[in-house]
């Protein structure tokens, strides 16, 4: 009988099937060769496995983790994105008025508006809701950022954004929509939204499959509900005008979606789409994003994903 | 850290990074530091060589994430940088020893940080196992990872991973003391 080499390592391990198993144990019996092979492995595996973890010393990574910071910029248009980010969220932690955050938004568009990216605010709604357990427990099932539940996720926001700039400018995408598209939890029959700066091509992309195919939105049922919405929350207080809006679920939560276009100032031609997600209950901003057109060069990534 | 990081997927923070929010590579690096750590260190042997390693595969990290297209997990794809920078030492460690220049004091106990006599014994054991034996070692013993992401990992068959595990948890044993191996004296007795 030959050696069952092949199956030696499962066999240590435990995980060889029942009838394998019987096999390789009739074989050690009369294999001394085989038999002290498996009793030196199983020593190895219990040696190996009794390795402590250790704890990484402190500041190894700490270098890497400024150049993140570095990187992504200090006085980057996405920097004072995540500043804002943050102290956005604060306003609704702690109950600001609607007028300071709108406020504070309309300060986000001044800073922030320069960059080719989209860039999305959400209002952090599984964070600050009073159902951390219970969300959390949805955030372990959920397949990721892609999900097709029904509901927008922040991605999906800001490749609706993406696609919305691109219908406006005839350019390309910007990464972040491709790599919605990129990802491998995207269901095959999704439309394509493709990154001239991920894989070279330019695909065009289909707002209006992109929104229908995949997400169940509805058309608004009360228009002046929602432009009173958009008002308090100072959503034309750049002199944007709106676009197009729908009522979808996002991240849970029934809201309006509204597609504003507005310029640098008002009375400037518009050249930015922001799309605004609003609970229809209380008009809270639950997230935003906006997208630059005609898009700036995308920022130049690599064609293809490189091999370590 | 933002609150919403700790709920999101890795897939969740790669899209996130390539938007510009370093807090979200911030959280990439913490999850997934220790293991790259200890990966690095089995592998090396030497703190400090585990902590050159662990930089450069999050600075690696850094510059091709945004890039990354989750055709693989961001763990795998992680762990399949850190053993190409732990091959990358190994690879200078060797040269500097053919140019005759100092060679490092190796596997000496005191440089292990070991928690014990056992463990200092294990971990210089490992060292004289070959490569291509120890890294399966480490991803599948230690790091208890299943075969088909070490696999990913390696760029190699399923079977190719097994056969080595065998053939090196068995040269392993050998170079343990206190078996009939000598301790030190690698006799080099593994073949794929």
């Amino acid at each position: 009988m030959t050696h069952p080499n092949d199956l030696l390592a499962d066999y240590i391990d435990g995980t060889l099937p029942a009838a394998e198993r019987t096999r390789v144990d009739a074989h050690i019996v009369s294999c001394a060769l085989c038999a002290t092979e498996v009793a030196d492995a199983a020593q190895a595996l219990s040696a190996l496995s009794s390795l402590p973890r250790v704890e990484v010393p402190v500041g190894v990574t700490s270098s890497v983790i400024r150049e993140a910071r570095e990187s992504r910029g200090a006085g980057s248009p996405t920097s004072t994105m995540a500043h804002s980010k943050m102290r956005f969220r604060m306003g609704r932690v702690y109950g600001l008025a609607a007028a300071s955050v709108a406020a504070l938004l309309a300060l986000v568009f001044v800073l922030g508006g320069h960059g080719s990216q989209v860039q999305v605010m959400s209002g952090g709604s599984r964070a600050e809701m009073a159902l951390p357990a219970a969300d959390m427990n949805k955030a372990d099932n959920e397949p990721g950022p892609l999900d097709l539940d029904g509901d927008y996720s922040a991605s999906e926001l800001s490749a609706l954004a993406a696609a919305e700039a691109q219908q406006r400018s005839g350019v390309s995408v910007s990464a972040s929509a491709g790599q919605v598209a990129g990802s491998s939890d995207f269901a095959p029959t999704a439309p394509t939204v493709d990154a001239g700066g991920l894989s070279g091509s330019s695909a065009p992309v289909s707002k209006q499959s992109m929104r229908q195919s995949r997400r169940q939105t509805s058309p608004v049922a009360d228009p002046g509900k929602l432009d009173q919405c958009l008002q308090s929350i100072g959503a034309y207080a750049n002199g944007g005008s709106s676009a197009d809006s729908f009522e979808a679920v996002y991240d849970g939560i029934p809201a309006y979606f509204a597609v504003i276009l507005e310029g640098p100032a008002p009375g400037q031609p518009a050249d930015m789409v922001v799309v605004w997600v609003v609970s229809r209950s209380n008009c809270d901003v639950v997230a935003f994003t906006q997208q630059r057109y005609p898009l700036a060069t995308p920022s130049p990534l690599p064609t293809t994903f490189l091999e370590p | 850290m933002l609150a919403d990081a700790l709920q999101a997927t890795d897939q969740d923070l790669v899209l996130l990074f390539a938007q510009g929010d370093s807090a979200a590579f911030e959280e990439v690096v913490r999850r997934h530091e220790q293991r790259i750590y200890n990966l690095s260190l089995r592998m090396l042997g030497r703190p400090e060589d585990a902590r050159d390693a662990t930089q450069e595969t999050f600075l690696a990290a850094l510059r091709k994430l945004p890039s990354f297209r989750g055709d693989s997990s961001l763990g795998t794809w992680l762990h399949r940088v850190a053993v190409n920078a732990c091959y990358d030492i190994l690879r200078r460690r060797k040269r500097r020893a053919e140019e005759g220049l100092p060679e490092d004091p190796g596997a000496a106990p005191g440089d292990l940080a070991e928690s014990s006599a056992e463990a200092v014994d294990v971990q210089r054991a490992l060292a004289q196992v070959p490569e291509e034996f120890r890294a399966v070692l480490v991803l599948h013993d230690v790091q208890d990872l299943p075969y088909d992401e070490i696999a990913e990992i390696l760029g190699v068959p399923v079977g190719t991973v097994k056969s080595r595990v065998h053939r090196g948890r068995v040269g392993l044993a050998r170079l343990l003391p206190g078996t009939d191996g000598s301790p030190g004296a690698s006799d080099g007795k593994m073949e794929a």
